[in-house]
């Protein structure tokens, strides 16, 4: 996988001198810092006020930087698959490159300001930098599996809306309505499961668990903690966002080795 | 050598290459002409490994393409639309594709002198022309001297002073011996570049034949003639 080191390094290089990445980086630094200055400087509350922004913003802006990504290196992509390399590691190498520091932004962005402003709870970052770069990595590789199974930009596009839409606004309303509908039947499993078949609920669920903030946990995320502890919660939702990392990358990678450029 | 057989491709329910069978000899220059979408860059991206045949066989060199990416160390590519990561200099694509193949030393130097690119190495792709960016990827092409030159409209988009560079860097590459296979919709430059012909159409080979045989005494006017009549009867 030497091909994929090179590769991952020079598309890195390339990531990380884009002003777009380090304006949102900025941006990120710049609301956080914000709300630790302004809105009471106790990390818990802060993280609330931060969570919602991520929830909201974060993955519509990895699934475009997935797509853009894809689409602004087709033909250089074209040209390295010319090379003495096996599709694998140019894919491998072209991800890491590309997912990773879009993942790391709010991370890095965050830890700027909680490093120069909060100074503790550092646990409590530990959470919230750990689910956004998931959220964000799982995200950007969606964009990434998109732009490479779709060659009309417009069905790219309309997919990762449609995806955004339904995970981060939708969701929650149909699973209230279902629970609210189905309230006489034994309904916990299924919405337990249901938990784990949203991202974006699981980053939020992660958070909030390390936060005494029960009111804001939801009905899945209250069901989560009675089922199977406070203890077990976390690792059981960081496994879950991990899944919703892995799974989008494995799709980009099949869908990559059989692609035609 | 370059050896396709029976290869077929279909996009969706579009058939766009149909049974090619070819056989280009090594130290050879074949240029693919024929009318837009006739399947020309296809068949050099299923060389490539850039598309996957449905059915058929290609060897280069005697390797089934299939078995390993290696044979493509051996060849050297110019795609018909350059494009760079926008943040990278010209001088830092280079060494990427370097690093990529395995090349060491100051192999593109002979190559950035001769298209005039020194100057632009240290900008980012951004800052570079379409034609610059063009340059850069006959350097990428050229660098390594390799065995196998594939060229998609290699000509296009550079100013006539950097084709006639080109031109005569591809002349001596042949008479050093490589095999180019080059797409081309410039009819007149096809003597001075290449040996043979190969006509597609609708994604079949109609014609192939040596230069010499469409026009004997060699003159553009009478081989584009010749072509245009082939094309015509389909």
């Amino acid at each position: 996988m030497q091909a994929a080191q090179v590769i991952a390094r020079w598309e890195l290089r390339n990531t990380l001198r884009s002003r777009w990445v380090a304006g949102y980086a900025g941006a990120i630094a710049a609301l956080s810092a914000g709300l630790f200055i302004y809105g009471g400087g106790m990390p818990e509350q802060v993280v609330i006020s931060v969570l919602n922004v991520v929830l909201l913003v974060v993955p519509l802006v990895s699934l475009l930087f997935g797509i853009v990504s894809v689409h602004n290196a087709r033909e250089f992509l074209e040209l390295l698959l010319a090379q003495p390399l096996r599709r694998g590691e140019l894919f491998w190498g072209f991800v890491l490159g590309t997912v990773v520091p879009v993942a790391l932004v709010v991370p890095v962005g965050l830890g700027i300001a909680w490093g120069i402003v909060a100074r503790q709870g550092w646990g409590l970052y530990g959470i919230l930098a750990l689910e956004s770069f998931l959220l964000s990595g799982s995200f950007a590789a969606f964009g990434i599996w998109f732009a490479l199974r779709w060659e009309e930009r417009l069905k790219v596009f309309g997919a990762a809306i449609l995806l955004w839409v339904a995970l981060s606004v939708l969701y929650d309303g149909i699973l209230l309505g279902a629970a609210f509908l189905l309230q006489r039947y034994p309904i916990e499993r299924a919405l337990f499961v249901a938990l784990l078949l949203n991202p974006i609920d699981l980053a939020r669920v992660a958070v909030l668990l390390q936060v005494d903030a029960a009111a804001l946990l939801g009905y899945t995320g209250a069901l989560l903690r009675q089922v199977v502890g406070s203890a077990w919660a976390v690792p059981l939702v960081v496994v879950g966002s991990l899944c919703w990392l892995i799974v989008p990358l494995w799709q980009a990678a099949r869908t990559f080795a059989r692609k035609d450029f | 050598m370059i050896v396709l057989h029976r290869v077929c491709k279909r996009f969706g329910g579009q058939r766009v290459l149909e049974e090619i069978s070819v056989t280009i000899p090594a130290a050879r220059s074949v240029a693919v002409v024929g009318p837009n979408a006739a399947g020309k860059s296809t068949l050099l991206k299923c060389i490539l490994g850039l598309v996957r045949v449905d059915s058929g066989q290609i060897w280069v060199g005697g390797v089934s393409i299939e078995q390993t990416p290696e044979y493509r160390r051996r060849i050297g590519y110019m795609p018909q639309q350059p494009r760079f990561p926008e943040n990278l200099t010209a001088a830092e694509i280079i060494e990427l594709v370097k690093q990529v193949r395995g090349l060491s030393g100051a192999v593109e130097e002979p190559y950035v002198e001769r298209f005039a690119l020194a100057r632009e190495l240290d900008k980012p792709v951004r800052a570079l022309s379409g034609g610059t960016r063009q340059k850069l990827s006959a350097v990428l092409a050229l660098m390594g001297e390799p065995e196998i030159l594939v060229l998609d409209e290699p000509t296009a988009g550079l100013d006539p002073v950097t084709a006639q560079s080109f031109k005569a860097e591809l002349r001596a590459r042949r008479t050093a011996g490589a095999t180019v296979l080059l797409t081309t919709h410039i009819v007149s430059e096809l003597p001075e570049l290449v040996d043979e012909v190969l006509v597609l159409l609708e994604g079949r080979v109609v014609l192939h034949e040596p230069i010499a045989a469409l026009a004997t005494d060699g003159s553009p006017a009478v081989l584009e003639e010749a072509l245009v009549q082939r094309i015509r009867r389909g």
